[in-house]
């Protein structure tokens, strides 16, 4: 049975061009035949086009956590703008008529069914490695690393004052070697400490004024220290690789991912970092463009509904690829994830899955938040702190919490403060990608500032000691009242 | 006190880190803090740790310089993250909310995002976007006000005059403080729309800063100034005034608020500007003022005056005449002047065009 709302149109296509020329299909009348299969699980159709022939096009919704759309136009787009005007007139409630479905239709879902059997049993079978090609893998990340070593130890020895936009452009140059090594964490980790050293574009081109520089020195000094902490664990890791070829991708920490380990979610399921049957509720959402890594970046902070955990998605997409992979949207409802994928990591792990459905937020739900909520600062900023401690660790860690009320001291500064009156007091500082918040508290009714509970992300200021919160959203009784995107 | 101490530590790495590791070999502002270290090392291991660190910074080679400067650091850094101070001083008071009546964030990022980017910035295709968010009822969303209200300087002005004139409004008297404070009686584009916004949105509020605009203020401002003029009588002397001005525009604002007033001399102006070439600038005024509730004497003196008008051109010809006649008619309903065009093949025309 086909359940599919605008909402679920609109974010299954890749991009909003793509939904308007969906749509555009539909008002000049291009669609010739619009049908559904008995069982309501697939509608296909057919489309004018600009080629001789009218293009077949269907939207499969046989396995409803996975829908699969194909058309006989040449986009490699999936869903094609074709998939998405069909989907479309199903929700505007067009006519469809009721037919057999296609015999080459037929055939490959018999196909997708073989391969997911075939999966299944592979997934018992152990993987073959290739023991001489990990090896010769792990030796070039090493001299990677080595690399790294020797540019993160000359940038300390010039000092951070001598380092012009002449040479943040040669270091860049220099980290291309480091995505050759298969180091591309660590070479990601470098870009993060030339751009600080950019102009506002992104651009190591132009020389940046001093009172610029002042403030970035000790987020710079920050980043050498993550730089060298690489070099350290990483070596550390690669070495124990290379003498055992048997040993897995290290799990305890995220010294793979750090290092660049793209973790399949075949990987992830063997190590059994899964969890089945998965609510997820989407607290904050944020859509960036990551100019040193020239791609568009969309993460999603979530609660499990179960556990209270909170997990981010990342949704990485390349500028060469943005016609093709799906740009993420904001979600309103609660994902049902049949087997979440959860990669190794601290505090906010990041999570990915293959598959889901969903449904409406309840009432119940945003109890459930309330009730996974820490109750009092103390505990939880000790365990910040803790946290904060690793030189690898993320520095700006979300956390859920309930506070008793939020006020103004003087004219200008806000404070959180639990039930037994201690406070947090809130900046709007935390990632540089994410929109100000802290303005729009001035605008909200009055509910919001008593016993509520905050979705906040965490800021240390090196310089000034201090340890803040900006906030990303409000959940009350009723919504998730989002402040950034 | 130990605290200050490895914030000293942190300041003088950092200060290296900034020179360059080779100048850390030596470095006595350094080598004093070691002392200290080494006493507090008594009630913390981890002070002991720092002052060793730094013995092998300083005391050690050029060419182990670096490494030894990165190792104190994160050392240093690491203790630092655990000392960070979460709270600050002084008495919490209740947040002056400006309580806007908005109360959902529920618009998708999709949506949301190219809005604020289109309020914000410059280029094509913004006004689609634009009115597109506004049909699709995005702008009740809390997160648009600022970048709404920012668009009020908008470069584009069909896209600045979109936003005051429909998306604005609708935030009431919440963002009054915020275009009062920026009105500029000297200014031109974004302060005519804020000076318009302002007394849509606050009357009263608005009547010093319409009258300073309308003595002081620049060209632009002063012909805005007049538009918000003719809520008091007080204003009658000066809208008379400039309703016989030299520029066009000027009549045009000022005849359309005359529409508000019913004395004698209005309606001789308007019977005049409708004999003249201002027959069109004064349609809304004639609308206005039959919508207007006033008075039944001074109405029906005001109808008696339009009626002569109308039985004096029962044959209108041009279709400037129509226009106005029909306009009327559109107000009042009168069967007189309805009579009046439909004897006239040019009337009926517009009069089909202006019914629908």
């Amino acid at each position: 049975m086909i359940e599919i709302d605008l909402s679920f149109v609109e974010s299954a296509a890749i991009n909003s061009a793509a939904l308007a020329n969906g749509r555009g299909l539909i008002v000049k009348g291009k669609f010739v035949a619009l049908k559904h299969s008995d069982d309501k699980t697939v509608i296909f159709g057919e489309c004018k086009g600009s080629g001789a022939s009218n293009y077949q096009c269907s939207c499969d919704f046989v396995e409803p956590s996975k829908p699969v759309y194909r058309c006989t136009c040449p986009s490699r787009q999936f869903p094609c703008k074709h998939s998405i005007g069909l989907m479309l007139a199903w929700v505007d409630g067009k006519k469809f008529s009721v037919a057999a479905i296609p015999e080459d239709l037929q055939a490959k879902r018999e196909k997708i069914e073989k391969r997911v059997e075939k999966k299944k049993v592979e997934v018992d079978k152990p993987v073959k490695v290739n023991k001489s090609a990990l090896a010769k893998k792990i030796k070039a990340q090493l001299e990677g690393l080595d690399l790294l070593e020797q540019l993160t130890l000359d940038l300390a020895r010039t000092g951070m004052g001598n380092t012009s936009a002449k040479t943040a452009k040669q270091i860049e140059e220099q980290a291309k070697q480091l995505g050759n090594a298969f180091l591309p964490g660590a070479q990601a980790a470098l870009y993060n400490y030339t751009k600080l050293f950019a102009s506002e574009d992104g651009h190591v081109e132009g020389e940046i004024n001093s009172q610029k520089r002042e403030r970035i020195y000790s987020q710079a000094l920050d980043q050498l220290t993550r730089l060298n902490a690489l070099v350290k664990q990483g070596r550390k890791y690669l070495q124990a690789r290379l003498e055992d070829p048997e040993l897995k991708p290290e799990t305890e920490s995220a010294i793979a991912a750090w290092l660049g380990h793209a973790w399949q979610l075949r990987e992830l399921r063997e190590a059994g970092l899964v969890q089945t049957d998965v609510e997820l509720i989407q607290l904050a959402f944020n859509s960036y463009d990551d100019i040193a890594r020239r791609e568009l970046v969309d993460t999603g902070v979530w609660m499990n509904l179960g556990d209270g955990k909170i997990y981010l998605t990342q949704n990485y997409r390349p500028y060469q690829a943005l016609k093709f992979v799906k740009g993420e949207d904001s979600f309103f409802k609660v994902a049902k994830i049949p087997e979440l994928c959860i990669y190794p990591g601290e505090l906010n792990r990041r999570v990915r899955w293959d598959g889901m459905t969903f449904r409406a937020v309840e009432p119940g739900d945003l109890k459930a938040i309330r009730q996974h909520a820490a109750s009092e600062f103390a505990p939880l900023i000790k365990d910040i702190k803790t946290h904060l401690k690793s030189p690898l660790a993320d520095r700006h860690p979300v956390v859920a919490i309930n506070f008793a009320k939020i006020s103004q001291i003087g004219n200008e500064t806000l404070v959180v403060e639990d039930k037994k009156g201690e406070r947090i007091v809130f900046t709007e500082t935390g990632l540089a990608e994410e929109p100000a918040s802290c303005h729009l508290l001035w605008l909200l009714p009055k509910e919001m500032f008593q016993n509520q509970t905050l979705i906040a992300r965490f800021h240390h200021d090196i310089d000034a000691g201090s340890l803040r919160v900006k906030p990303l959203s409000i959940v009350t009784e009723s919504q998730v009242f989002r402040l950034t995107l | 006190m130990s605290i200050a101490v490895l914030n000293q530590v942190y300041t003088e790495a950092r200060r290296l880190a900034i020179a360059g590791s080779n100048l850390a070999v030596g470095d006595f502002r350094l080598k004093k803090l070691v002392e200290p270290l080494e006493k507090s090392a008594q009630k913390a291991p981890v002070f002991g740790v720092v002052a060793k660190a730094i013995d092998k910074l300083v005391a050690g080679a050029e060419k182990e310089s670096a490494q030894a400067l990165l190792d104190l650091s994160s050392l240093v850094l690491a203790i630092l993250y655990t000392q960070g101070q979460t709270s600050v001083e002084g008495q919490p008071q209740p947040i002056r909310s400006k309580e806007l009546s908005l109360s959902t964030t529920q618009v998708p990022a999709r949506l949301i995002k190219p809005l604020i980017e289109a309020l914000t910035s410059t280029g094509s295709g913004r006004m689609e976007t634009i009115k597109e968010g506004f049909e699709r009822g995005a702008f009740d969303d809390i997160r648009l006000v600022n970048p709404a209200v920012k668009a009020l300087d908008d470069t584009y002005s069909e896209i600045a005059d979109f936003v005051t004139d429909n998306i604005l409004p609708k935030y009431g008297k919440t963002i009054v403080p915020e275009i009062k404070d920026k009105i500029d009686i000297k200014g031109r584009a974004g302060n005519v729309r804020r000076l318009r916004l302002l007394h849509q949105l606050e009357p009263s509020l608005a009547r010093s800063i319409v009258l300073d605009a309308f003595e002081n203020g620049s060209k632009e401002m002063k012909i805005a100034a007049l538009g918000c003029l003719g809520d008091s009588p007080a204003d009658l002397p000066h809208l008379l005034e400039q309703a016989e001005s030299k520029s066009k525009d000027v009549r045009r604002v000022a005849l359309g608020r005359l529409g508000n007033f019913n004395e004698d001399d209005c309606i001789k102006l308007i019977i005049k500007a409708l004999n003249g070439a201002d027959r069109e600038l004064v349609t809304a005024s004639i609308r206005q003022s039959q919508s207007k509730p006033s008075g039944k004497q001074s109405s029906r003196r005001r109808n008696a005056s339009l009626k002569s008008y109308s039985s004096l051109r029962i044959k209108p010809n041009s279709i400037r005449h129509s226009s106005v006649l029909i306009s009327y008619w559109l107000a009042t309903n009168n069967e007189q002047t309805k009579s009046a065009w439909h004897s006239s093949p040019p009337c009926t025309t517009v009069a089909m065009n202006s019914r629908s």
